[in-house]
Protein backbone atom coordinates (compact mmCIF):
# COMPACT_ATOMS: atom_id res chain seq x y z
CA UNK A 1 0.00 0.00 0.00
CA UNK A 2 2.41 2.51 0.77
CA UNK A 3 4.65 2.00 -2.24
CA UNK A 4 1.93 2.06 -4.23
CA UNK A 5 1.16 5.49 -2.94
CA UNK A 6 4.59 6.35 -4.80
CA UNK A 7 3.95 3.90 -7.23
CA UNK A 8 0.62 5.90 -8.39
CA UNK A 9 1.80 8.93 -8.10
CA UNK A 10 4.72 8.19 -10.39
CA UNK A 11 2.41 6.43 -13.12
CA UNK A 12 0.37 10.29 -13.46
CA UNK A 13 4.12 12.44 -13.55
CA UNK A 14 6.77 10.07 -13.40
CA UNK A 15 9.27 13.23 -13.95
CA UNK A 16 7.81 15.42 -10.91
CA UNK A 17 10.44 15.56 -8.43
CA UNK A 18 9.59 13.37 -5.40
CA UNK A 19 13.25 14.16 -2.77
CA UNK A 20 15.78 16.76 -3.29
CA UNK A 21 18.74 15.61 -1.33
CA UNK A 22 21.51 17.66 -0.84
CA UNK A 23 20.77 18.96 -4.29
CA UNK A 24 20.77 16.14 -5.92
CA UNK A 25 17.03 15.71 -7.52
CA UNK A 26 15.39 12.20 -7.49
CA UNK A 27 11.95 12.29 -9.42
CA UNK A 28 8.83 9.55 -8.59
CA UNK A 29 10.28 7.60 -11.22
CA UNK A 30 13.65 7.25 -10.13
CA UNK A 31 13.08 6.59 -6.23
CA UNK A 32 10.48 4.04 -7.60
CA UNK A 33 12.93 2.21 -9.63
CA UNK A 34 15.45 2.59 -6.91
CA UNK A 35 12.72 0.80 -4.50
CA UNK A 36 11.85 -1.73 -6.43
CA UNK A 37 15.51 -3.10 -6.89
CA UNK A 38 16.19 -2.58 -3.00
CA UNK A 39 13.24 -4.82 -2.42
CA UNK A 40 14.11 -7.34 -4.87
CA UNK A 41 17.66 -7.84 -2.74
CA UNK A 42 15.88 -7.74 0.48
CA UNK A 43 13.25 -10.48 -0.64
CA UNK A 44 16.08 -12.72 -2.04
CA UNK A 45 17.96 -12.72 0.67
CA UNK A 46 15.04 -13.76 2.63
CA UNK A 47 15.50 -10.44 5.17
CA UNK A 48 12.68 -10.26 7.95
CA UNK A 49 14.12 -7.62 10.67
CA UNK A 50 16.70 -5.32 10.06
CA UNK A 51 17.84 -2.07 11.62
CA UNK A 52 18.95 1.02 9.27
CA UNK A 53 21.63 2.81 10.29
CA UNK A 54 21.97 5.77 7.53
CA UNK A 55 21.83 8.97 7.48
CA UNK A 56 18.80 11.25 6.54
CA UNK A 57 19.30 10.87 2.74
CA UNK A 58 16.93 9.65 -0.42
CA UNK A 59 18.76 5.91 0.17
CA UNK A 60 17.16 5.84 3.01
CA UNK A 61 13.73 6.83 2.30
CA UNK A 62 14.19 4.39 -0.87
CA UNK A 63 15.25 1.84 1.98
CA UNK A 64 12.03 1.94 3.91
CA UNK A 65 9.92 2.15 1.08
CA UNK A 66 11.43 -0.92 -0.16
CA UNK A 67 11.55 -2.81 3.13
CA UNK A 68 7.59 -1.89 3.67
CA UNK A 69 7.36 -3.10 -0.16
CA UNK A 70 8.98 -6.56 0.49
CA UNK A 71 7.36 -7.25 4.44
CA UNK A 72 10.76 -6.72 5.93
CA UNK A 73 10.30 -4.60 9.25
CA UNK A 74 13.12 -2.26 9.61
CA UNK A 75 14.01 -0.34 12.95
CA UNK A 76 15.36 3.18 12.39
CA UNK A 77 18.65 4.48 14.52
CA UNK A 78 19.51 7.23 15.19
CA UNK A 79 22.38 8.22 12.88
CA UNK A 80 23.60 10.22 15.77
CA UNK A 81 23.51 7.89 17.96
CA UNK A 82 26.96 6.08 18.55
CA UNK A 83 27.88 2.89 16.50
CA UNK A 84 28.23 1.21 19.82
CA UNK A 85 24.72 1.93 20.25
CA UNK A 86 23.81 -0.37 17.43
CA UNK A 87 24.22 -3.45 19.90
CA UNK A 88 20.78 -2.04 21.77
CA UNK A 89 18.97 -1.06 18.66
CA UNK A 90 19.28 -4.76 16.88
CA UNK A 91 18.33 -6.62 20.65
CA UNK A 92 15.19 -4.47 20.81
CA UNK A 93 13.97 -4.99 17.27
CA UNK A 94 15.22 -8.26 17.20
CA UNK A 95 17.04 -7.70 13.89
CA UNK A 96 19.63 -9.86 12.26
CA UNK A 97 21.14 -7.36 10.41
CA UNK A 98 21.97 -3.41 10.35
CA UNK A 99 22.49 -1.39 7.09
CA UNK A 100 24.98 0.67 7.41
CA UNK A 101 27.19 2.99 4.44
CA UNK A 102 30.40 1.64 6.03
CA UNK A 103 30.79 -1.27 8.34
CA UNK A 104 31.56 0.01 11.72
CA UNK A 105 34.28 -1.41 14.14
CA UNK A 106 32.64 -1.24 17.14
CA UNK A 107 29.50 -3.22 16.30
CA UNK A 108 29.85 -6.82 15.86
CA UNK A 109 26.97 -7.98 14.93
CA UNK A 110 26.14 -8.62 10.91
CA UNK A 111 26.20 -5.58 8.82
CA UNK A 112 24.92 -5.14 5.54
CA UNK A 113 26.97 -1.93 3.11
CA UNK A 114 24.16 -0.34 1.31
CA UNK A 115 25.50 0.03 -2.07
CA UNK A 116 25.93 -3.98 -1.90
CA UNK A 117 22.28 -4.27 -0.95
CA UNK A 118 21.33 -1.77 -4.28
CA UNK A 119 23.73 -3.86 -6.71
CA UNK A 120 22.84 -7.10 -5.47
CA UNK A 121 19.11 -6.01 -6.00
CA UNK A 122 19.90 -4.65 -9.72
CA UNK A 123 21.34 -8.17 -10.63
CA UNK A 124 17.85 -9.85 -9.28
CA UNK A 125 15.37 -7.31 -10.10
CA UNK A 126 14.35 -9.01 -13.12
CA UNK A 127 13.40 -12.53 -11.81
CA UNK A 128 11.60 -10.79 -8.85
CA UNK A 129 8.39 -10.63 -9.92
CA UNK A 130 6.77 -10.86 -6.15
CA UNK A 131 8.00 -6.98 -5.55
CA UNK A 132 4.65 -5.89 -7.00
CA UNK A 133 2.79 -7.64 -3.97
CA UNK A 134 1.29 -5.46 -1.57
CA UNK A 135 2.00 -6.06 2.32
CA UNK A 136 -0.48 -4.86 4.37
CA UNK A 137 0.65 -6.01 7.89
CA UNK A 138 4.05 -4.46 7.28
CA UNK A 139 5.61 -2.95 10.14
CA UNK A 140 8.24 -0.46 11.12
CA UNK A 141 9.76 0.46 14.05
CA UNK A 142 10.34 4.11 15.59
CA UNK A 143 11.91 5.07 18.61
CA UNK A 144 10.79 7.69 21.14
CA UNK A 145 13.12 10.76 21.75
CA UNK A 146 14.58 9.72 25.24
CA UNK A 147 14.48 13.25 26.06
CA UNK A 148 13.55 11.76 30.06
CA UNK A 149 15.42 8.36 29.49
CA UNK A 150 16.44 5.59 27.15
CA UNK A 151 14.77 5.32 23.71
CA UNK A 152 12.32 2.53 23.26
CA UNK A 153 11.09 0.76 20.14
CA UNK A 154 7.69 1.78 18.98
CA UNK A 155 5.97 -0.94 16.41
CA UNK A 156 3.68 0.61 13.83
CA UNK A 157 2.10 -0.37 10.56
CA UNK A 158 2.45 1.70 7.75
CA UNK A 159 -0.77 1.57 7.11
CA UNK A 160 -1.66 3.16 10.67
CA UNK A 161 0.92 5.79 10.12
CA UNK A 162 -0.11 6.69 6.49
CA UNK A 163 -3.83 6.11 7.60
CA UNK A 164 -3.33 9.21 10.01
CA UNK A 165 -2.46 11.21 7.41
CA UNK A 166 -5.54 12.80 5.22
CA UNK A 167 -5.54 13.75 1.59
CA UNK A 168 -6.11 16.95 0.95
CA UNK A 169 -6.83 19.86 -1.83
CA UNK A 170 -4.81 22.46 -0.04
CA UNK A 171 -1.87 19.85 0.77
CA UNK A 172 -1.79 18.38 -2.33
CA UNK A 173 1.57 19.11 -4.63
CA UNK A 174 3.08 20.72 -1.05
CA UNK A 175 7.01 20.52 -0.79
CA UNK A 176 8.24 19.83 2.46
CA UNK A 177 11.92 20.31 4.56
CA UNK A 178 13.13 17.27 6.90
CA UNK A 179 13.54 19.75 9.80
CA UNK A 180 13.23 16.30 12.14
CA UNK A 181 15.40 13.26 11.57
CA UNK A 182 14.12 10.76 9.92
CA UNK A 183 14.16 8.13 13.31
CA UNK A 184 12.01 10.43 14.89
CA UNK A 185 8.17 9.86 14.83
CA UNK A 186 7.29 13.65 13.48
CA UNK A 187 10.11 12.85 10.96
CA UNK A 188 8.54 10.34 9.70
CA UNK A 189 5.08 11.93 9.58
CA UNK A 190 6.23 13.86 6.92
CA UNK A 191 7.38 11.11 4.58
CA UNK A 192 3.57 10.24 5.58
CA UNK A 193 2.31 13.62 4.40
CA UNK A 194 4.49 13.62 1.38
CA UNK A 195 3.22 10.06 -0.15
CA UNK A 196 -0.14 10.29 1.16
CA UNK A 197 -0.36 14.06 -1.23
CA UNK A 198 1.77 13.34 -3.53
CA UNK A 199 4.31 15.90 -2.37
CA UNK A 200 8.41 16.01 -2.63
CA UNK A 201 10.28 16.50 0.58
CA UNK A 202 13.98 18.86 0.60
CA UNK A 203 16.90 17.02 2.93
CA UNK A 204 19.24 19.71 3.69
CA UNK A 205 22.79 18.70 4.26
CA UNK A 206 22.68 19.61 7.77
CA UNK A 207 20.15 21.43 10.49
CA UNK A 208 21.88 25.12 10.48
CA UNK A 209 19.40 27.70 10.40
CA UNK A 210 21.57 29.43 7.32
CA UNK A 211 21.55 26.47 5.43
CA UNK A 212 17.88 25.30 5.65
CA UNK A 213 16.77 29.36 5.22
CA UNK A 214 18.65 28.51 1.53
CA UNK A 215 17.21 25.30 1.31
CA UNK A 216 13.78 26.91 1.83
CA UNK A 217 14.45 29.44 -0.53
CA UNK A 218 15.69 27.67 -3.56
CA UNK A 219 13.94 24.85 -3.55
CA UNK A 220 10.75 27.16 -2.60
CA UNK A 221 9.16 24.59 -0.04
CA UNK A 222 5.60 25.65 1.23
CA UNK A 223 5.54 23.24 4.55
CA UNK A 224 7.64 23.09 7.13
CA UNK A 225 7.03 21.64 10.67
CA UNK A 226 9.60 21.25 13.52
CA UNK A 227 9.90 21.73 17.62
CA UNK A 228 9.02 24.78 19.60
CA UNK A 229 13.51 24.65 20.49
CA UNK A 230 13.90 24.67 16.52
CA UNK A 231 11.49 27.15 16.03
CA UNK A 232 13.22 29.45 18.83
CA UNK A 233 16.72 28.96 17.81
CA UNK A 234 15.22 30.14 14.17
CA UNK A 235 13.56 32.90 14.80
CA UNK A 236 16.58 34.01 16.74
CA UNK A 237 18.35 34.51 13.69
CA UNK A 238 16.37 34.88 10.61
CA UNK A 239 13.81 38.18 10.88
CA UNK A 240 13.23 38.50 7.10
CA UNK A 241 9.75 36.99 6.42
CA UNK A 242 9.63 34.17 4.19
CA UNK A 243 5.93 35.15 2.19
CA UNK A 244 5.87 31.18 0.11
CA UNK A 245 5.61 29.36 2.78
CA UNK A 246 1.68 27.95 3.67
CA UNK A 247 2.35 26.44 6.55
CA UNK A 248 4.52 25.74 9.35
CA UNK A 249 3.90 23.08 11.87
CA UNK A 250 5.04 22.71 15.59
CA UNK A 251 5.02 19.68 17.73
CA UNK A 252 6.86 17.60 20.30
CA UNK A 253 6.99 20.37 23.08
CA UNK A 254 4.45 22.92 23.93
CA UNK A 255 4.56 26.25 22.58
CA UNK A 256 4.59 29.91 24.00
CA UNK A 257 2.45 32.55 23.01
CA UNK A 258 5.94 34.99 21.96
CA UNK A 259 7.10 32.03 19.88
CA UNK A 260 3.72 31.91 18.03
CA UNK A 261 3.86 35.72 17.39
CA UNK A 262 7.29 35.96 16.15
CA UNK A 263 6.60 32.72 13.88
CA UNK A 264 3.12 34.71 12.49
CA UNK A 265 5.84 37.75 11.74
CA UNK A 266 8.15 35.74 9.66
CA UNK A 267 5.86 33.17 8.12
CA UNK A 268 3.23 35.69 6.82
CA UNK A 269 1.11 33.99 4.53
CA UNK A 270 1.39 30.84 6.26
CA UNK A 271 -1.31 28.51 8.81
CA UNK A 272 0.64 28.06 11.91
CA UNK A 273 -0.69 24.68 13.26
CA UNK A 274 0.27 23.49 16.43
CA UNK A 275 0.41 19.11 16.61
CA UNK A 276 -0.25 17.29 19.29
CA UNK A 277 1.52 13.80 19.02
CA UNK A 278 3.26 11.60 20.71
CA UNK A 279 5.54 8.75 18.85
CA UNK A 280 3.10 6.13 21.43
CA UNK A 281 -0.23 7.56 20.23
CA UNK A 282 0.77 8.89 16.96
CA UNK A 283 -0.93 12.48 15.63
CA UNK A 284 -4.09 13.23 17.78
CA UNK A 285 -5.32 17.14 17.49
CA UNK A 286 -4.06 20.03 16.41
CA UNK A 287 -4.64 23.57 17.40
CA UNK A 288 -4.57 26.62 14.33
CA UNK A 289 -5.62 29.59 16.12
CA UNK A 290 -2.44 31.03 16.60
CA UNK A 291 -2.83 31.19 20.43
CA UNK A 292 -1.06 28.37 22.44
CA UNK A 293 -3.00 25.75 24.41
CA UNK A 294 -5.94 23.99 23.08
CA UNK A 295 -9.57 24.43 23.42
CA UNK A 296 -11.58 23.27 25.80
CA UNK A 297 -14.06 22.46 23.67
CA UNK A 298 -12.02 19.81 22.15
CA UNK A 299 -12.16 17.99 25.96
CA UNK A 300 -15.17 15.33 26.63
CA UNK A 301 -16.11 15.12 23.08
CA UNK A 302 -17.46 11.54 22.52
CA UNK A 303 -17.59 11.89 18.37
CA UNK A 304 -13.64 12.98 18.92
CA UNK A 305 -11.16 9.94 16.74
CA UNK A 306 -9.06 11.05 19.31
CA UNK A 307 -11.19 11.74 23.07
CA UNK A 308 -9.52 13.80 25.36
CA UNK A 309 -10.05 14.70 28.86
CA UNK A 310 -8.43 15.82 32.48
CA UNK A 311 -7.68 13.74 35.38
CA UNK A 312 -6.23 14.96 38.38
CA UNK A 313 -4.45 17.68 35.79
CA UNK A 314 -2.77 15.23 33.72
CA UNK A 315 -4.05 15.08 30.59
CA UNK A 316 -5.50 11.79 29.38
CA UNK A 317 -6.41 10.45 25.70
CA UNK A 318 -8.45 7.38 24.30
CA UNK A 319 -6.74 6.80 20.88
CA UNK A 320 -8.05 5.86 17.97
CA UNK A 321 -4.90 3.65 16.37
CA UNK A 322 -1.60 3.94 17.07
CA UNK A 323 0.95 1.70 17.87
CA UNK A 324 0.98 -1.86 17.93
CA UNK A 325 3.39 -2.12 21.03
CA UNK A 326 6.94 -1.61 22.16
CA UNK A 327 9.37 -3.74 21.31
CA UNK A 328 11.26 -6.33 23.20
CA UNK A 329 9.35 -8.49 26.17
CA UNK A 330 9.89 -6.18 29.09
CA UNK A 331 7.23 -3.26 28.58
CA UNK A 332 4.59 -3.54 30.70
CA UNK A 333 2.69 -0.39 29.71
CA UNK A 334 0.39 -0.19 27.75
CA UNK A 335 0.99 -2.72 25.20
CA UNK A 336 -1.42 -2.50 23.11
CA UNK A 337 -3.10 0.45 21.75
CA UNK A 338 -5.32 -1.25 20.24
CA UNK A 339 -7.20 -1.50 23.17
CA UNK A 340 -10.01 1.14 23.35
CA UNK A 341 -8.30 2.28 27.01
CA UNK A 342 -7.44 6.06 28.15
CA UNK A 343 -3.94 6.48 28.20
CA UNK A 344 -2.20 9.08 30.46
CA UNK A 345 0.10 11.57 28.36
CA UNK A 346 2.40 12.13 31.49
CA UNK A 347 1.17 16.19 30.42
CA UNK A 348 0.10 18.28 32.83
CA UNK A 349 -2.66 20.83 31.84
CA UNK A 350 -4.94 23.55 33.29
CA UNK A 351 -8.34 25.16 31.75
CA UNK A 352 -8.71 28.65 31.91
CA UNK A 353 -12.02 29.45 31.32
CA UNK A 354 -12.77 28.24 27.61
CA UNK A 355 -8.67 27.31 26.95
CA UNK A 356 -6.37 24.56 27.99
CA UNK A 357 -2.43 25.12 28.89
CA UNK A 358 0.18 22.93 28.76
CA UNK A 359 2.12 23.31 31.95
CA UNK A 360 4.66 20.91 31.94
CA UNK A 361 5.07 16.96 32.17
CA UNK A 362 4.27 15.08 35.39
CA UNK A 363 7.89 13.87 35.44
CA UNK A 364 9.28 17.10 35.78
CA UNK A 365 7.30 18.52 38.25
CA UNK A 366 9.34 20.30 41.00
CA UNK A 367 8.56 20.09 44.52
CA UNK A 368 9.40 22.93 46.44
CA UNK A 369 8.91 22.88 50.45
CA UNK A 370 5.53 21.15 49.47
CA UNK A 371 4.39 23.21 46.71
CA UNK A 372 4.24 21.62 42.99
CA UNK A 373 6.04 23.84 40.70
CA UNK A 374 6.29 22.98 36.65
CA UNK A 375 9.63 24.03 34.37
CA UNK A 376 7.33 25.59 31.72
CA UNK A 377 5.27 28.32 33.47
CA UNK A 378 8.77 29.71 34.54
CA UNK A 379 10.34 29.30 31.39
CA UNK A 380 7.71 31.30 29.92
CA UNK A 381 8.40 34.17 32.17
CA UNK A 382 12.26 34.14 31.44
CA UNK A 383 11.75 33.44 27.59
CA UNK A 384 10.21 36.78 27.01
CA UNK A 385 13.09 38.84 29.29
CA UNK A 386 15.27 41.13 26.47
CA UNK A 387 18.54 39.33 26.39
CA UNK A 388 17.85 35.75 26.77
CA UNK A 389 18.28 33.46 23.72
CA UNK A 390 16.78 30.19 25.14
CA UNK A 391 16.24 28.72 28.54
CA UNK A 392 15.59 25.98 30.84
CA UNK A 393 14.35 25.33 34.30
CA UNK A 394 14.78 22.01 36.61
CA UNK A 395 14.59 21.29 40.32
CA UNK A 396 17.79 21.57 42.57
CA UNK A 397 17.69 19.34 45.55
CA UNK A 398 17.99 20.98 48.37
CA UNK A 399 17.99 19.77 52.26
CA UNK A 400 15.73 22.51 53.40
CA UNK A 401 12.88 22.77 50.91
CA UNK A 402 13.30 19.64 49.34
CA UNK A 403 14.35 21.53 45.97
CA UNK A 404 14.48 24.58 44.58
CA UNK A 405 14.21 26.14 41.28
CA UNK A 406 17.26 26.14 38.85
CA UNK A 407 17.48 27.87 35.51
CA UNK A 408 20.05 27.78 33.00
CA UNK A 409 20.10 30.75 30.84
CA UNK A 410 21.70 30.70 27.15
CA UNK A 411 21.84 34.71 26.43
CA UNK A 412 21.66 36.54 23.29
CA UNK A 413 24.97 37.21 21.45
CA UNK A 414 26.38 40.45 23.29
CA UNK A 415 23.38 40.58 25.78
CA UNK A 416 25.61 41.80 29.09
CA UNK A 417 24.81 39.01 31.60
CA UNK A 418 24.38 41.12 34.81
CA UNK A 419 21.96 43.40 33.19
CA UNK A 420 19.80 40.49 32.24
CA UNK A 421 20.30 38.74 35.61
CA UNK A 422 18.71 41.57 37.36
CA UNK A 423 15.54 42.12 34.67
CA UNK A 424 15.15 37.92 35.19
CA UNK A 425 14.73 38.62 38.72
CA UNK A 426 12.61 41.72 38.67
CA UNK A 427 10.48 39.77 35.91
CA UNK A 428 10.08 36.16 38.25
CA UNK A 429 9.30 38.84 41.15
CA UNK A 430 6.22 40.04 39.48
CA UNK A 431 5.21 37.04 37.63
CA UNK A 432 5.70 34.00 39.80
CA UNK A 433 5.60 32.99 43.22
CA UNK A 434 8.05 32.35 45.69
CA UNK A 435 8.20 28.85 45.05
CA UNK A 436 8.59 29.20 41.15
CA UNK A 437 11.17 31.93 41.48
CA UNK A 438 14.45 30.87 40.06
CA UNK A 439 16.81 31.06 42.67
CA UNK A 440 20.16 29.81 40.82
CA UNK A 441 20.77 31.31 37.29
CA UNK A 442 23.61 29.26 35.60
CA UNK A 443 24.67 31.33 32.25
CA UNK A 444 25.47 28.69 29.98
CA UNK A 445 26.64 28.60 26.01
CA UNK A 446 24.07 26.34 25.04
CA UNK A 447 21.46 23.69 26.04
CA UNK A 448 21.81 20.00 25.33
CA UNK A 449 18.68 18.86 22.49
CA UNK A 450 17.38 15.24 21.85
CA UNK A 451 15.84 15.53 18.39
CA UNK A 452 15.72 19.14 18.45
CA UNK A 453 13.84 18.80 21.89
CA UNK A 454 15.22 20.53 25.34
CA UNK A 455 16.98 17.32 27.27
CA UNK A 456 15.32 17.04 30.24
CA UNK A 457 17.43 14.11 31.69
CA UNK A 458 19.20 16.17 33.98
CA UNK A 459 19.97 20.07 34.63
CA UNK A 460 23.58 21.00 33.51
CA UNK A 461 26.63 22.37 35.42
CA UNK A 462 26.56 25.20 36.67
CA UNK A 463 29.66 27.91 34.96
CA UNK A 464 29.54 30.45 37.07
CA UNK B 1 44.07 27.51 60.71
CA UNK B 2 45.00 31.02 60.73
CA UNK B 3 42.93 33.65 62.17
CA UNK B 4 43.33 35.66 59.25
CA UNK B 5 41.26 32.47 57.64
CA UNK B 6 38.97 32.01 59.95
CA UNK B 7 37.82 35.89 59.58
CA UNK B 8 38.05 35.50 55.68
CA UNK B 9 35.46 32.53 55.86
CA UNK B 10 33.46 34.29 58.26
CA UNK B 11 33.50 37.46 56.06
CA UNK B 12 32.60 35.55 52.90
CA UNK B 13 29.47 33.67 54.76
CA UNK B 14 28.42 37.40 55.61
CA UNK B 15 28.70 38.27 52.38
CA UNK B 16 26.35 35.84 51.22
CA UNK B 17 23.71 36.17 53.69
CA UNK B 18 23.15 39.85 53.35
CA UNK B 19 22.71 38.98 49.65
CA UNK B 20 20.09 37.06 50.74
CA UNK B 21 18.46 40.09 52.83
CA UNK B 22 19.10 42.29 49.87
CA UNK B 23 16.94 40.17 47.79
CA UNK B 24 14.04 40.10 49.98
CA UNK B 25 15.15 44.12 50.26
CA UNK B 26 15.45 44.19 54.24
CA UNK B 27 17.32 46.20 55.23
CA UNK B 28 21.11 44.57 57.13
CA UNK B 29 24.15 45.73 57.56
CA UNK B 30 26.96 43.10 58.66
CA UNK B 31 26.72 45.27 62.33
CA UNK B 32 23.29 44.28 62.69
CA UNK B 33 23.64 40.70 62.51
CA UNK B 34 27.24 39.51 64.31
CA UNK B 35 28.29 35.91 65.00
CA UNK B 36 25.06 35.09 66.90
CA UNK B 37 21.80 36.79 65.98
CA UNK B 38 19.53 34.01 64.44
CA UNK B 39 19.25 33.93 61.05
CA UNK B 40 15.41 33.00 60.95
CA UNK B 41 12.47 32.04 63.19
CA UNK B 42 10.61 33.98 65.89
CA UNK B 43 13.16 36.72 67.27
CA UNK B 44 15.06 36.27 64.56
CA UNK B 45 16.69 38.46 61.80
CA UNK B 46 13.64 37.75 59.96
CA UNK B 47 14.74 35.13 57.12
CA UNK B 48 12.44 32.68 56.54
CA UNK B 49 12.88 28.62 55.16
CA UNK B 50 12.75 29.60 51.99
CA UNK B 51 16.06 32.04 52.36
CA UNK B 52 17.75 29.70 54.19
CA UNK B 53 17.11 27.06 51.43
CA UNK B 54 18.51 29.66 49.31
CA UNK B 55 21.12 30.47 51.53
CA UNK B 56 22.73 26.69 51.92
CA UNK B 57 22.36 26.47 48.24
CA UNK B 58 24.47 29.55 47.68
CA UNK B 59 27.18 28.18 50.30
CA UNK B 60 27.01 24.54 48.60
CA UNK B 61 27.90 27.14 45.26
CA UNK B 62 30.34 28.99 46.94
CA UNK B 63 32.10 26.72 49.73
CA UNK B 64 31.24 23.13 47.52
CA UNK B 65 29.15 21.97 50.75
CA UNK B 66 26.64 22.89 52.98
CA UNK B 67 26.13 22.77 56.73
CA UNK B 68 22.28 21.93 56.36
CA UNK B 69 22.98 18.75 53.80
CA UNK B 70 25.41 17.14 56.62
CA UNK B 71 22.69 17.43 59.13
CA UNK B 72 23.35 20.63 60.70
CA UNK B 73 20.39 23.30 60.91
CA UNK B 74 22.72 26.48 61.66
CA UNK B 75 21.27 29.12 62.95
CA UNK B 76 23.63 31.86 62.96
CA UNK B 77 26.40 33.19 60.72
CA UNK B 78 28.87 31.94 63.58
CA UNK B 79 27.90 28.74 63.56
CA UNK B 80 27.99 28.42 59.49
CA UNK B 81 31.34 30.10 59.40
CA UNK B 82 32.53 27.17 62.43
CA UNK B 83 31.34 24.52 60.10
CA UNK B 84 33.60 25.67 57.45
CA UNK B 85 36.39 26.49 59.76
CA UNK B 86 36.06 22.77 61.35
CA UNK B 87 36.01 21.22 57.51
CA UNK B 88 39.28 23.75 56.64
CA UNK B 89 41.11 22.48 60.08
CA UNK B 90 40.26 18.84 59.59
Amino acid sequence: MISRLLSDAAASDPAAPFLIDRGRIWSRGESLAAVRTLAAALLQAGHRRLVAYLEDSADLVHLLLAAAESGVEIALANRLSPPSELAHYASTSDAEAVVVRTPESDFTGRQIRFDDLLSHGAGHQASAGAVDRTEPDATVVIFTTGTTGRPKGVRYRWENLVGQVRRRDDQHGSRWILLYQFNHFAGFQVLAHILGNDGSLVIPANRDVDEIRTAMARHAVTHVSATPTFWRLFTGQSAAPLPEVRQVTLGGEASTQDLLDRLRALFPNAVVSQVYATTELGSCFSVTDGCCGFPATLLDDPDRPNALRIIDGELQIRPRSGMLGYTGASNGEHSSASDPTWVPTGDVVEQVGDRVYFRGRTSEVINVGGVKVLPLDIEAVIVTVPGVRHVRVSGKPNPIMGSLVIADIVLEDEAPQADVEARIRQAAERSLSRYQQPRLLNFVPHLETVNQKLSRRQPSEPTS
Amino acid sequence: MSVSTAESIEHRVTELVLKIFADRKISKEAGDLGRDVPLYGGGGAGLDSMDMAVLSAHLEKTFGSDPFSRGQFARTIGEIADFYAAQAAS
